[in-house]
């Protein structure tokens, strides 16, 4: 009677499964090309200022504020996003943002989008605390908030989070967690921006610190649900990676270095849109075990903003290059003694032919600059 | 959290908390009433908020999401509580538990950064799952019922999308179900030489 029971139970089951197999729509292909304004240069309009700088919050309100991330929207706002609480990983750690409005030249006041409890509620599950918010901007106009939760353990415990926003950031929808290991989903950090591809679909570089230190590269449709993802890296040494495109199919990966690497800006390619990843190699560029950012310019070159010291974060600067594998130092943007930390930076490109910057301020503040490529190369 | 998900979650908790709740009913005898009372109070305390969670919220939060697999080992010992005689031999399940061993022995590390390739990656494509769904059939065709159950289960579940995740590996395995297989293993071992070792005192 049991197996009469359990075979007609078993034949309904293998039924459904082939069904949903044969009815359901087809995996969506990954996308292998670049879009094409991730690498081609763009014009320069001569009116853009040539630099400008401000500090984002005020200090001790919260008192420990890192990891900041900025972007254009398609209106010309810039929406900055950072973490802040009485120190990095406590409970009251939320996720602040500040909006300048170019309609009327001005930053209005700081906001947080989310906590850690609004967190907790949306996802239905305890988290401990949060960080690491990267914010962009999609072909669409539509802006993605990608940060990281911790419900059990430190940093390495992390999952990614992602909210969405479809009026330029003034609404978010509710948090949504993004599986990306079997291991109980632990372990998957974000620093770096995600890039567009050619078909609208997004790759989002992250990586994992959970007993070995890698790169991957995650693939989104353009409703950003996950496809696929992709081993950056076999050398369990490097972390945070940026990815920077330098033609449909190429492109370059930064990371900052980890465990026994060279105190060196690591650098590794791929030839088939992010498909194939080469070995690590160190760069010339000094790495203190420090995040760096790289954006491709507006005139074709790469840009680097970095800690060039191997051994703290006291110093903050911007170097060039042609290839990527060697560069040239432009402007040093901080240079403090110490325990001065300025750190995390962040790059993104405007929508008129300019770069913002966002950085760490020693733990304090967070910093923010616009600047063009006239200020780049200008005489310092 | 997607409806179907917030189900998969509240199950889970059921499930573990009603795995636990039976085993200690049967072994004082409790009437399949009884054992049914209880599990109604663990699904009733699932739904239970502290701090705006659910109670199932706290424990996905430290346990993670649990796979088809430990779903249906759990459910295995659940209804047996309920009167209903569950008939699997030790083979049926030692081959189960080799098999879910072996596959996690595989998955994890890689998925941890350990050797070159990402077995995880696997999960994404539909051509894992028409595997799966084949060695569903050959397993059936084979007498083990538990493997056919769960690969189809977790075939079904994948393409409805009823956890969080859009890899199959999520509703194949899990680490639990991979350690309790470990345990499950080694515990076949400790009987005999208990035995041994009481027949020798003897």
């Amino acid at each position: 009677m049991f197996t009469t029971r359990l075979n007609l139970i078993y034949l309904a089951l293998l039924i459904t499964a082939l069904l949903t197999l044969f009815l359901a729509p087809q995996n969506k292909p990954v996308s292998s090309t670049f879009a094409e304004d991730e690498y081609h240069s763009a014009i320069w309009p001569e009116e853009s200022p040539a630099v400008y700088a401000r500090f984002l919050n005020t200090p001790d309100k919260p008192p420990s504020v890192h990891a900041g991330s900025v972007t254009q929207l398609d209106n010309g706002d810039v929406l900055a996003v950072w973490f802040a609480g009485s120190r990095e990983g406590a409970a009251d750690v939320a996720i602040y943002s500040r909006r300048y409005r170019a309609d009327i030249n001005k930053w209005t006041p700081p906001i947080v989008i989310t906590d850690r409890e609004r967190t907790a509620r949306e996802l239905g599950r305890y988290i401990r605390k949060l960080g690491n918010p990267v914010i962009y901007t999609d072909a669409q106009g539509g802006v993605w908030l990608y940060y990281v939760t911790v419900s059990v353990g430190g940093w390495a415990g992390s999952s990614i989070t992602v909210k969405y926003s479809d009026n330029g950031g003034r609404r978010w929808s509710p948090a949504r967690r993004l599986i990306t290991s079997p291991f109980m989903n632990l372990s998957t950090l974000v620093k770096g921006s995600p890039v567009r591809m050619e078909d609208g679909q997004l790759v989002l570089p992250v990586y994992h610190e959970m007993i070995t230190k890698f790169g991957e590269l995650l693939h989104f449709d353009q409703q950003g649900q996950l496809l696929y993802k992709t081993r950056m890296t076999q050398d369990p040494e490097a972390l945070q990676p940026w990815l920077v495109p330098t033609s449909s199919n190429s492109g370059q990966a930064f990371y900052r270095r980890a465990g026994n690497a060279p105190p060196r800006v690591l650098i590794n390619e791929t030839s088939n849109g992010g498909g194939n990843w080469s070995s690590l190699r160190a760069t010339e560029e000094a790495n203190p075990g420090a995040a760096v950012s790289v954006i491709r310019t507006h005139t074709g070159k790469m840009l680097m903003a970095y800690n060039p010291t191997s051994g703290n974060r006291n110093q903050l600067a911007l170097a060039s290059s042609t290839d990527g594998k060697h560069w040239q130092h432009l402007r040093t943007l901080e240079s403090g003694e110490g325990d001065n930390e300025f750190s995390y930076p962040y790059l993104a490109r405007g929508n008129a032919g300019d770069y913002h910057l966002i950085y760490t301020w020693n733990r304090r503040l967070m910093r923010y600059m616009r600047f063009n490529d006239a200020w780049l190369e200008a005489e310092q | 959290m997607s409806d179907s998900f917030w189900v998969w979650t509240h199950l889970a908790f059921f499930l573990l908390l009603g795995r636990i709740w039976t085993g200690r009913a049967l072994h004082f005898d409790l009437p399949p009433g009884g054992v049914a009372s209880g599990l109604l109070i663990i699904g009733a305390l699932s739904m239970l908020e502290v701090q705006h969670i659910d109670l199932s919220g706290w424990l996905l939060a430290h346990a993670g999401t649990l796979s088809v697999a430990t779903l249906l080992m759990l459910a295995l010992g659940v209804i047996p509580g309920l009167g209903v005689s569950v008939s699997i031999s030790g083979l049926e399940r030692g081959i189960a538990h080799m098999v879910w061993l072996g596959l996690g022995i595989m998955l994890f590390p890689s998925a941890l950064g350990y050797g070159s390739y990402d077995f995880y990656v696997l999960g994404y494509g539909a051509g894992m799952a028409w595997i799966a769904l084949g060695l569903s059939i050959l397993a059936w065709a084979l007498k083990q019922r538990v493997l056919a159950i769960w690969l189809a289960l977790s075939v079904l579940t994948w393409r409805l999308q009823l956890a969080e995740s859009p890899n199959l590996w999520d509703y194949l395995l899990d680490p639990w179900i991979m350690i309790a297989s470990a345990f499950w293993l080694i515990r076949q071992l400790f009987p005999k030489r208990k035995t041994r070792a009481t027949e020798q005192q003897a």
